[in-house]
């Protein structure tokens, strides 16, 4: 909705622009106050854009997945995954998939889910 | 609102109606000489309201969150609501500190009478609840209680400077409005790790203390805290931590204080790891040196460690991680996670340069230890 409106308001003073660009030739005294008034509007919609911007990113930062590692402590075999309930730091989850060394839960942290865009 | 008055300017200087827009123009502006305050003030209380229904929001969240959890865990068939209400508005009354002596002990004691109040109490509401179930379950209460505090306090100044018109009233809730938004928020987060046992950035101390004795015995000793004798640079290292992996802080006073107890003071060193609060601008997961008790809480913790080495004359050195408020009641941040093999090396080194071989020293890793096994 607000997105909308600040996008309506960048066209509109776009075209105030522009209408004060092509009448400028014509030497009427409006043209003046229409430019000033679309650079104005360009302005507050730029700023508003940003700021909502902003805000999205800043909802955007605190989305974060757990992770979960499990280390081998006899190869050094080393898988992460997502964090699942009953995980704790170092626990042992049984023999190891590669030898039968002890598997156990090296680390777990939390990191910000990769951002895509915007 | 500046976007409307630029509307409203483009709209008029389309019709030649200039001597209007003058006139509307002085007008305004006597108005804002007039009433200025008065629309600052309703400015002001207009953006509070909007923070406290955000507040109101995370609130009942965090409320849900537990009864929702509490139902999983614990079975129970009741409904919840009515008495998770009562423990949401628990306080503590602080004992009278007009004649300070022997106040720590007091406070010790009704901290105690608190826990243990709180354990039973969750554990009615989740009676299916293992012991570590239950000390994550305490924690997550503990969460909703405080975010429910936040929400009430912030509320009543809202209210009253409503109420009053004071000016200066709600421009103190203004001015402290944007901490207590961001420690809400990290109260959302700590909910939702002590609702799956996730590890908190507070955790920090643990981890390390837990890295020291992963694979060697280890031994209960005062109120909740588990120790292990470690080798480490020829010395002897007594690593100690709360027992987890449930949400637990432990004693680690009375912990230390046995230990020296133990050993008639024969201890060459007594070195702490917490996490403590980074400045604005520094890096997470920095790690900083200094002398002294690391340990958080109302002090009594603080108070019988220092007690206890300055008895026997032993030095107390300690190590901290930094990170933020929010960080440290957050799931644990990889910066921080990583920090723990550096404190570590950390402590090599300081054992090495400041005590002799096959000395005996003590190291406390302080913090909560949620998801964190031993
Ligand atoms: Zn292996």
């Amino acid at each position: 909705m607000a997105l909308m409106f600040s996008l309506a308001i960048l066209a509109y003073s776009a075209w105030l622009i522009y209408g004060a660009a092509s009448s400028y030739d014509e030497g009427k005294a409006e043209s003046l106050y229409n430019l000033a008034l679309g650079v104005m509007g360009v302005l507050l919609a730029v700023s508003s854009l940003t700021t909502m911007r902003r805000r999205i990113q800043a909802v955007r930062a605190q989305s974060i997945r757990t992770l979960t590692v499990e280390l081998c402590e006899k190869c050094g075999f080393k898988s992460v995954r997502e964090f699942k309930v009953g995980d704790y730091v170092h626990k042992r989850l049984g023999p190891c998939r590669q030898c039968n060394g002890d598997l156990l839960i090296d680390m777990i942290y939390s990191e910000p889910l990769r951002r895509e865009g915007f | 609102m500046a976007t409307f008055l630029f509307l409203f300017n483009s709209w008029a200087s389309d019709s030649s109606m200039g001597t209007l827009i003058s006139t509307l123009m002085y007008l305004s502006f006597i108005l804002f000489i007039l009433f200025g305050q008065k629309i600052q003030l309703w400015t002001m209380l207009w953006n509070m309201s909007g923070a406290l229904k955000k507040l109101e929001f995370m609130s009942s969240e965090a409320k849900a969150l537990t009864v929702k959890t509490l139902k999983e865990i614990g079975r129970s068939k009741e409904d919840l609501t009515p008495r998770l209400n009562v423990l949401l508005e628990h306080f503590l009354i602080s004992p009278v500190d007009m004649d300070p002596a022997g106040i720590v002990w007091k406070f010790d004691h009704l901290l105690d009478v608190r826990d243990s109040k709180f354990k039973d109490d969750v554990r009615m509401l989740a009676p299916e609840a293992d012991e570590v179930q239950i000390n994550n379950l305490e924690n997550l209460v503990e969460g909703a209680l405080a975010l429910n505090t936040i929400y009430r306090v912030v509320r009543h100044f809202y209210l009253l400077g409503r109420k009053t018109q004071s000016f200066y009233l709600i421009l103190q809730l203004q001015m402290i409005l944007p901490l207590v938004m961001q420690e809400a928020e990290a109260l959302v987060g700590a909910t939702k790790a002590f609702a799956l046992g996730q590890p908190i950035g507070d955790g920090i101390g643990p981890l390390v203390a837990s890295k020291l004795m992963r694979n060697s015995e280890k031994r209960k000793v005062e109120k909740d805290i588990v120790v292990s004798e470690v080798e480490l640079e020829g010395r002897r290292v007594l690593a100690l931590k709360a027992e987890g992996p449930g949400g637990n802080v432990g004693k680690p006073g009375d912990a230390i204080r046995q230990l020296i107890e133990e050993r008639n003071g024969q201890i060459s060193m007594v070195l702490m790891i917490d996490a403590a609060v980074k400045f604005e601008g520094e890096k997470t997961g920095d790690i900083s040196e200094g002398i002294g008790a690391a340990i958080g809480g109302v002090g009594t913790e603080r108070f019988k460690i220092e007690e206890e080495v300055s008895k026997f004359k032993i030095p107390l050195h300690a190590l901290i991680v930094k990170e933020s408020i929010q960080e440290a009641i957050m799931p644990m941040r990889k910066e921080i996670a990583e920090a723990a093999d550096r404190v570590i090396s950390r402590i090599k080194t300081i054992i090495k340069e400041r005590t002799r071989e096959a000395d005996t020293v003590i190291v406390a890793g302080i913090g909560n230890t949620i998801g964190i096994g031993q």
